[in-house]
């Protein structure tokens, strides 16, 4: 008590002095005395001294003390930003913006143990690139937090890649990927990962499209044969897995399908998706036809994809789908005709649409139009029922007519992008081309901001080129107007100098006050990856594992496994050997294993530690061999011992005093 | 009167003797930079809990013995024991006589007994490390503290009696005084 007193008397001395800088850093040059000289009766004496040697500015110095995490003390908030074409996802702490973890997701990594020999992994395991292909390699774009009933739940985690259309499961028990759900209909998604308010589905929208079913047509055929997609994932949160059986897709005009949002409150049971490219160009430029850059930004309106996903589950149910490539797809023309489909005008090639905390409103951010465009849920329906529809197009799918559904527009600036919320009755939308966050109001929505509704309050610039951004809580029903991330794409001087691949620029704005009063309070390079989009969720939702739950753990069905042994033992039946290995500080058991050369070896090695942080590693040189084997977990490694030869074994974790002690030798023995 | 009283602090002993099963009797707290909570030790009658797995592994450094393996007997017989003195202490509720004397007897020296056993246990133990052990050159043998604190290596070794004890005193202590008040006449108030 005392001591939190204390620290709030640091504070207001430190505000005082803040409010002071200013004045003496502006005369520091002419002045050689201490610039918060006399102010610092509490701080300590060297801290004016630092804030003076190092020319910190009073914006500075306030960046420093909102986001300085103390040794052993916790970040408020955790970032789960995805890697880009790294593969992997982010794990950032808020407001430290300190890097806590990179998760294995789409590549290996050795660290983790993720790829290298041990089967109890997605990537080890599970058909990769659709067709069996392996693949290597991921861009990994928007993640999504599981939901209940619209509020993360801190359950689990999922990825798109946009690369090979593929979704990662991570379950944040013990932030490991679980599965690789991995569509059969088309090659690249772009608009992936979003879910429905209880994660019924994880909603994942195509992005060029293409002949579906891995179909080939010239491209002179695109009208016909090119198709858009959506495909909606059953994901069965009992068993942490998708139902990909239970999953299905819904056939699209051939328009590039992009960002989703589902609907929730009054307006759950919906799904919003943009799309661009509604001229269908085709490109070609070395054939003298406009490029795709210009090709798809003639029209001045793309359509709004409006789908009703319970409609949708309920044709399903009646087996009103074909199977296409062993997936479920819904035509075109049943969802057409049973009204699960619909369209509005939305200004022009936008990037995301995004529901209001309420419900009762999609964002769509322009792109290349200065505006937001607001659309009602409730004049959506209305115009529905009423069929005020401007139309079809040309594939049949009415066009609600856009007056009917718009309910606002508000003039940004130049490339919004994206938008989030807060619970203060604002929402952010970034401005790619302006390199700024706008502040914006909502109209009776379920916060309420002390401005006019549906004007512009206030923006910030941000260090550079911002594509999405991320507020705390930011796309739930329950936003906490904590802090936002702008995650940017160019850094240009940001940073040291690092050669010409520059790292990504993550920013932490504070948005915490009302008004025009947006503040960024600290960069964070990113020099590992290019985080496209992130989720942000309050810390103490997560409920991790500090040691799996019992030893013999295997983490890939998070149940025990049968093979776990206490103490060592070799197993052999012909030429397959079995080593049951349980390793604790600082050794393994057994430290020889003598194996015949062309024999088959299954290892099962169980960490019997149940201590915090005992993690150990196991490596073989020369057979591409590692794993991480944490507190309680059990893993399997097979392999084919056809080089003869010796080749020591050891832990890879610097566990304890005597790990270089903890080793042992795999002793091939040659044929002859 | 005191008969009575007598009757009825026996009855008392032997329900604080019973329920010292459920409590620990002592406890021993390890802390180290890398265990910033600690290490936890609760040692019963007849079983160990805690950081027990934490501690062996530690301990095997070392060359200390598993916990497992101190005092097996008496963890065994340590029910049937607490058993034998509740059943003494009734017989000494019915027999007042001389031979009561030797049924009260078990609940007063229970307390001193664990103890001494557990201080020659942690005798056995620390003096009797593997001399093969990795760490045999810079930790000496030594004897842990029974009560108060060492230090072992890193670690800093905090070491108490615990409520189970205390329940084991306290029936010590009610039985002393049915001895008092049976066998001591006309103490001093009465002169």
């Amino acid at each position: 008590m005392n001591k939190g007193c204390l620290q709030c008397t640091d504070f207001l001395l430190l505000t005082i002095a803040l409010l002071m800088m200013p004045v003496s850093v502006g005369f520091a040059a002419d002045e050689p005395q201490s610039p918060a000289a006399g102010l610092q009766t509490k701080l300590p004496a060297d801290a004016a001294k630092v804030i003076h040697e190092r020319g910190l500015k009073p914006d500075d110095i306030l960046g420093a003390v909102s986001t300085f995490v103390p040794s052993g003390q916790y970040d408020d908030y955790m970032m789960f930003a995805s890697g880009g074409h790294s593969g992997q996802m982010f794990v950032i702490g808020l407001p430290s913006m300190r890097l806590l973890r990179t998760i294995a997701v789409f590549e290996a990594e050795s660290w983790q143990g993720y790829g290298f020999g041990v089967k109890e992994t997605p990537l080890m395991n599970a058909p990769i690139g659709g067709d069996s292909q392996k693949v290597g390699w991921a861009d990994t774009h928007h993640p999504a937090l599981s939901e209940t009933n619209g509020d993360y739940d801190g359950q689990f985690l999922f990825i798109g890649d946009k690369s090979h259309g593929r979704i990662a499961v991570i379950d944040l028990r013990d932030f490991e990927t679980k599965q690789f759900a991995d569509g059969t209909l088309m090659h690249n998604d772009h608009g992936g990962c979003f879910v429905t308010p209880n994660t019924e589905y994880i909603i994942e929208g195509a992005q060029y499209a293409e002949p579906l079913g891995g179909e080939y047509a010239p491209i002179s055929q695109y009208k016909e044969k090119y198709r858009g997609l959506a495909t909606f994932w059953k994901f069965d949160r009992q068993q942490g897995r998708i139902d990909i059986e239970n999953s299905f897709a819904i056939e699209l005009p051939p328009y590039w399908q992009d960002l989703a949002d589902a609907g929730k409150g009054p307006s759950e049971g919906w799904v919003f998706m943009n799309s661009f490219n509604t001229e269908m160009a085709t490109g070609g430029i070395e054939k003298g036809n406009p490029p795709f850059e210009a090709g798809t930004a003639q029209r001045d309106m793309d359509y709004l994809h409006v789908f009703n996903w319970k409609k949708a589950e309920a044709l399903i149910a009646a087996s009103k789908f074909e199977t296409k490539n062993g997936f479920k797809l819904i035509s075109l023309k049943t969802a057409i005709d049973e009204g699960v489909l619909f369209f509005i005008p939305e200004p022009k090639s936008p990037h995301g649409v995004d529901v209001t905390p309420s419900g009762k409103f999609m964002v769509v951010a322009g792109k290349l139009d200065p505006h937001v465009t607001i659309y009602s849920f409730d004049k959506m329906l209305k115009a529905i029922e009423a069929k005020d529809f401007e139309g079809n197009d040309e594939y049949g799918v009415p066009i609600i007519r856009f007056d009917a559904a718009m309910e606002a527009q508000v003039e940004l600036g130049l490339g919004p992008l994206h938008t989030q919320f807060d619970n203060q009755g604002y929402a952010y939308t970034s401005l790619f081309l302006e390199s700024a966050v706008a502040r914006w109001t909502l109209g009776d929505d379920k916060f309420q901001a002390p401005e006019k509704p549906w004007t512009l309050v206030g923006k910030v610039p941000v260090q550079f080129n911002i594509g999405h951004l991320a507020t705390t809580g930011g796309d739930t029903v329950n936003p906490e107007g904590k802090y936002l991330v702008a995650l940017n794409k160019w850094s240009v001087d940001r940073f040291s100098k690092l050669g010409p691949l520059l790292p990504q620029n993550l920013q932490l704005v504070d948005i915490g006050k009302t008004g025009d009063t947006l503040k960024v309070l600290y960069d964070m390079p990113m020099g590992s990856g290019e985080p496209h989009y992130a989720q942000i969720i309050k810390a103490d939702k997560l409920k991790t594992w500090d040691v799996y739950p019992e030893v013999g753990w295997n983490t890939l069905t998070q149940s025990k496994s049968d093979k776990a042994v206490m103490e060592g033992k070799i197993v052999r039946d012909g030429d397959n050997v079995e080593v049951y290995m349980p390793v604790i500080r600082s050794h393994f058991d057994p430290e020889h294993i003598e194996i015949k050369q062309g024999q088959h070896v299954t290892m099962h090695i169980t960490n019997l530690e149940r201590t915090i942080d005992a993690t150990h590693g196991f490596s073989i040189a020369g057979y591409n061999i590692a794993a991480s084997i944490e507190p309680g977990e059990t893993v399997t490694i097979e392999f084919t011992a056809d080089k003869p030869g010796v080749y020591p074994y050891y832990c890879l974790e610097f566990c304890s005093a005597l790990h270089l002690e903890m080793a042992g030798y795999l002793m091939v023995k040659p044929k002859k | 009167m005191k008969e009575r009283i007598a009757k009825i602090l026996l009855l008392a002993a032997a329900a604080a003797v019973f329920s010292s099963i459920f409590f620990p009797y002592w406890y021993l707290t390890v802390k180290a930079p890398q265990y910033p909570k600690g290490l936890h030790v609760q040692v019963y009658l007849n079983h160990v809990t805690g950081d027990v797995g934490e501690i062996d592994n530690l301990n095997h450094y070392i060359g200390m013995r598993p916990l497992g393996e101190a005092a097996k007997l008496e963890k065994k017989f340590a029910l049937p024991g607490i058993a034998v003195i509740v059943v003494c202490l009734m017989l000494a509720i019915l027999n007042r006589g001389k031979f009561s004397l030797l049924f009260i007897l078990p609940a007063i020296v229970l307390p001193a007994v664990f103890a001494v056993d557990l201080y020659l246990w942690l005798r056995d133990f620390g003096l009797h490390l593997n001399p093969h052990a990795a760490l045999s050159s810079s930790v000496k043998p030594f004897v842990p503290p029974l009560l108060g604190q060492g230090k072992i290596a890193q670690f800093h070794a905090d070491a108490n009696f615990g409520l189970g004890h205390g329940l084991s005193m306290l029936s010590a202590f009610l039985s002393l005084t049915v001895i008092a008040l049976r066998f001591f006449k006309s103490g001093a108030s009465h002169k």
